[in-house]
């Protein structure tokens, strides 16, 4: 399991100082994409979302409090509310969209081609894209970005044993669907 | 206690990475460094940054480098990079070229070209930005903001610049009108770009005055660092086809090599799709069209709706 963003950087951080910020970006980037990408599928969204997070970050980064919640958290809630966002304006959209432009998403790979050419991975990544919204942005918490349970549970505004039973459920049906694959 | 496939499967998904994907990485980065530096540079001017540190230090893609590089090459008119450079002109108007085939090699240590670009964006005397479009590079016109200025109102984008704007009235229907016109980015030099669109139908029109005595140079390239330190940049040609929309010349370049390359395996298998660029000159302005996944047909209508901005 990664080390918990907070243990990472924490000291670091100075909302005074909008350089520290500058610098912790390098860190924070890979966990802030690849929880994007947990949840959204196509990697040129994902780059625009990546981008609101931190320019939004660094717009209300003076008034951020390090005694509130830890800079990780901070900084993922701010990502996770820019993707709800995104999920609902797109929602309606999605159709007519798809008419026009259709980028190879997660979800359109062939699970079984992609394992007999040994691809585990990206059966794997089809696996996740098929998960609830809700799973996957709890996987995304938690193995993109690196955040415990309790810490997942207050970024969502959830009990930690609820957290708990989403993670065991997703893990499940994770699990499930790359057995019946193989 | 965990059992094995369970361990397995957490160890799969520790190691799962997308960032490794992302485009957007170094401009995101050029953008916050940026910011920062004017938030520094207002709040405590002995205190600042420098530029030169934040371009450089962040690492460009190679196509983005090796393009922001040519450019700047061309926009300062550094006498060496002149000389080093024999190439295919494409000229698509009195004040636009297009550089096609070449290359040129900055030998360890001596990278005159990169060093002199850094002391004058230092000093404020030049400018530069890298987007997922490309690098940009121009010279600062005596008592003009050394950077770029953005809004999201196209009312305040058209004060900005003395000239009328052109904007396009054509947008494709899957886009709903709040989707429509995005931002626009203003630089130094009177060079307006207008973004519309969001996400994967973000398309991006530029525009600047020109003339014989001003011009705009562009080109697509690659950068390689060799085992010594040298700097090999290769000019791509860029395959133009010339077009008609509104009864002039527009060029065509079906898709940027740099680009898709970085898309990586996915965008390789991409058949439906292409990234596209048009160059084009009319009533003295020098244009761009560009989008991640623009098309020709796409373009085309988008240019022959080009229309005055009046927002009277």
């Amino acid at each position: 399991m990664k080390p918990d963003l907070q243990i990472v950087s924490e000291n670091k951080i100075d909302p005074q100082d909008p350089r520290t910020f500058g610098q912790a970006y390098e860190e924070f980037f890979p966990r802030v994409y690849n929880y994007i990408s947990y949840r959204i599928s196509e990697t040129a969204v994902a780059d625009d979302l990546t981008s609101i997070t931190f320019h939004k970050g660094l717009d209300r980064f003076a008034s951020f409090d390090p005694d509130r919640a830890s800079f990780s958290t901070w900084l993922l809630t701010i990502a996770r509310n820019t993707v709800n966002d995104h999920q609902r304006k797109m929602g309606r959209r999605r159709l007519s969209l798809q008419k026009w432009w259709r980028p190879q998403t997660i979800s359109e790979i062939d699970p079984e081609k992609l394992m007999i050419a040994g691809e585990e991975r990206n059966c794997l990544m089809a696996a996740i894209a098929r998960l609830s919204s809700q799973e996957r942005d709890i996987l995304g918490l938690k193995f993109a970005a690196g955040k415990t349970n309790r810490s997942i549970a207050e970024v969502i505004g959830k009990s930690e044993s609820h957290v708990g039973v989403i993670v065991h459920r997703a893990m499940r049906k994770l699990r499930a669907e790359l057995e019946e694959k193989k | 206690m965990k059992n094995h496939k369970e361990i397995s499967l957490v160890a799969q998904l520790d190691n799962l990475d997308f960032s490794s994907q992302s485009l957007s990485r170094d401009r995101i980065g050029l953008e916050l460094n940026r910011r920062i530096f004017r938030t520094q540079s207002i709040g405590n001017k002995s205190d600042q940054p420098t530029r030169k540190g934040n371009m450089f230090r962040n690492p460009l893609p190679a196509f983005v480098l090796g393009f922001f590089l040519a450019l700047a090459g061309f926009s300062v008119a550094h006498p060496d990079t002149r000389g080093a450079l024999m190439k295919t002109f494409y000229r698509v108007g009195n004040g636009t070229v297009i550089i096609s085939g070449g290359q040129k090699t900055d030998l360890p240590g001596n990278s005159s070209l990169k060093r002199g670009f850094e002391e004058r964006i230092d000093t404020g005397e030049d400018f530069a930005m890298g987007t997922i479009y490309g690098g940009y590079g121009c010279g600062v016109p005596e008592g003009a903001d050394p950077f770029m200025k953005q809004t999201p109102s196209l009312q305040i984008a058209a004060g900005l610049v003395n000239r009328t704007l052109m904007v396009p009235t054509y947008f494709h229907e899957a886009l709903s009108a709040n989707m429509h016109f995005q931002k626009a980015e203003i630089l130094p030099n009177g060079m307006a770009a207008l973004y519309f669109g969001a996400g994967p139908y973000e398309t991006r029109l530029t525009q600047q005055l020109v003339d014989q005595n001003n011009t705009v140079t562009y080109s697509t390239s690659t950068l390689e660092v060799k085992a010594d330190g040298s700097r090999v940049t290769t000019y791509l040609d860029p395959q133009l086809e010339e077009l008609n929309a509104k009864g002039i010349s527009v060029f065509w370049q079906a898709h940027d090599e740099g680009t898709r390359r970085r898309f990586g395996r996915w965008a390789e298998e991409k058949t439906d799709t292409v990234i596209g660029k048009f160059y084009w000159e009319d009533g003295g302005q020098s244009f761009t069209l560009d989008g991640r996944f623009l098309t020709k047909e796409e373009g085309l209508k988008i240019i022959n709706s080009l229309e005055p901005y009046n927002h009277k």
